[in-house]
């Protein structure tokens, strides 16, 4: 187990994961990262906004950068 | 212990009689946070009556989901009693934010709402009162903004609590209002960003009650507000 911490980045302004969450791997990490995604960008949309050029950063707790996923990643376009 | 100091509202709501009856079978207690209260299926050994602090009601999938469903300070009793008597409740129970109370064994309770027929329809008028705060955080997770469910929850907590800090992690906010951490960070800074309250790593303050109430509006109101004392003649 370790401990990953996603940060928001926005255009504006980022929002700084300070608790982490305790995992057992990066693949782990990525699912959280994902979910994490889609229920910002759902609770965006229920307002109106669409926040998908917007970025998970997954570091760990010395700050290391571990993986970028962008909002786009997280959803498959479906006609 | 005297009855005059009670702040517990079902307790303090007693006659002198069944005040009496109760008192030798109290316990005071201190609840600090995490404090385990009852467990899930598990039987109940005592029931609390908190003084200060709030515990939380926590439901529990098989899948293992799990979400807070209702919150007890001193505007009651925990676990709920005086229905079926039941053993055990398909709920987790903790103490969410610290405090102290009294309680008191479960058989001893058992025997006194079988004599007691005052105590047993306090208990129950609360039951109903839980009851209605369950349905009502239903609709707000159903149909409320993440933004205004954290105000409802911060301002119910505020209710139950002495002073205007409250110590929670945003891990734990997050699985009390069934979202992922993101979502609580992002709506403490939305709460922050109107000047309602102040959030520091692991606590919240309050900063404008009045404000705050606005800014839930609908998710806040009679259902949801902790009446200061509890009186015996009127609803809850």
């Amino acid at each position: 187990m370790a401990r990953y911490f996603f940060n928001v980045i926005a255009a504006a302004d980022s929002i700084v994961d300070l608790e982490g969450s305790e995992l057992p791997n990066m693949q782990s990490a990525r699912t959280e990262g994902i979910a994490q995604i889609r229920e910002l960008m759902a609770d965006a949309i229920r307002n109106g906004f669409d926040i998908s050029s917007r970025r998970i950063e997954i570091r760990d707790g010395s700050g290391t950068l571990l993986a970028t996923i962008p909002f786009t990643d997280a959803i498959r376009k479906k006609g | 212990m005297l009855q005059s100091a009670i702040r517990n509202h079902l307790l303090s709501a007693l006659s002198a009689d069944a005040w009496n009856a109760i008192r030798p079978r109290l316990e005071p207690i201190d609840l600090p946070r995490n404090f385990h209260i009852a467990g899930f299926e598990a039987p109940i050994a005592h029931h609390y009556f908190p003084e200060d602090g709030v515990a939380s009601m926590v439901a529990v999938s098989a899948a293992g989901e799990r979400t807070e469903i209702g919150l007890v300070g001193r505007d009651g009793v925990t676990p709920l009693v005086a229905i079926l008597d039941a053993e055990r409740q398909p709920f987790e129970f903790m103490m969410q934010v610290s405090g102290k109370g009294h309680r008191i064994k479960r058989e001893a309770l058992q025997e006194l709402l079988a004599e007691n027929v005052e105590v047993r329809r306090i208990l129950e008028r609360f039951a109903l009162s839980l009851f209605t705060q369950t349905a009502y955080t239903a609709l707000s997770n159903a149909v409320q903004h993440i933004d205004a469910r954290l105000a409802r929850w911060i301002l119910m907590i505020d209710d139950r609590v002495d002073g205007h800090r409250i110590d929670v992690t945003h891990e734990f906010l997050a699985v009390m209002l069934a979202v992922r951490r993101p979502g609580v960070t992002n709506a403490l800074h939305v709460l922050e960003g109107q000047h309602l309250i102040y959030s520091d790593r692991g606590a919240i303050r309050i900063r404008d009650r009045g404000a705050l109430e606005a800014f839930a509006g609908a998710a806040y109101g009679a259902r949801e507000r902790v009446q200061s004392t509890m009186t015996i003649e009127g609803g809850s």
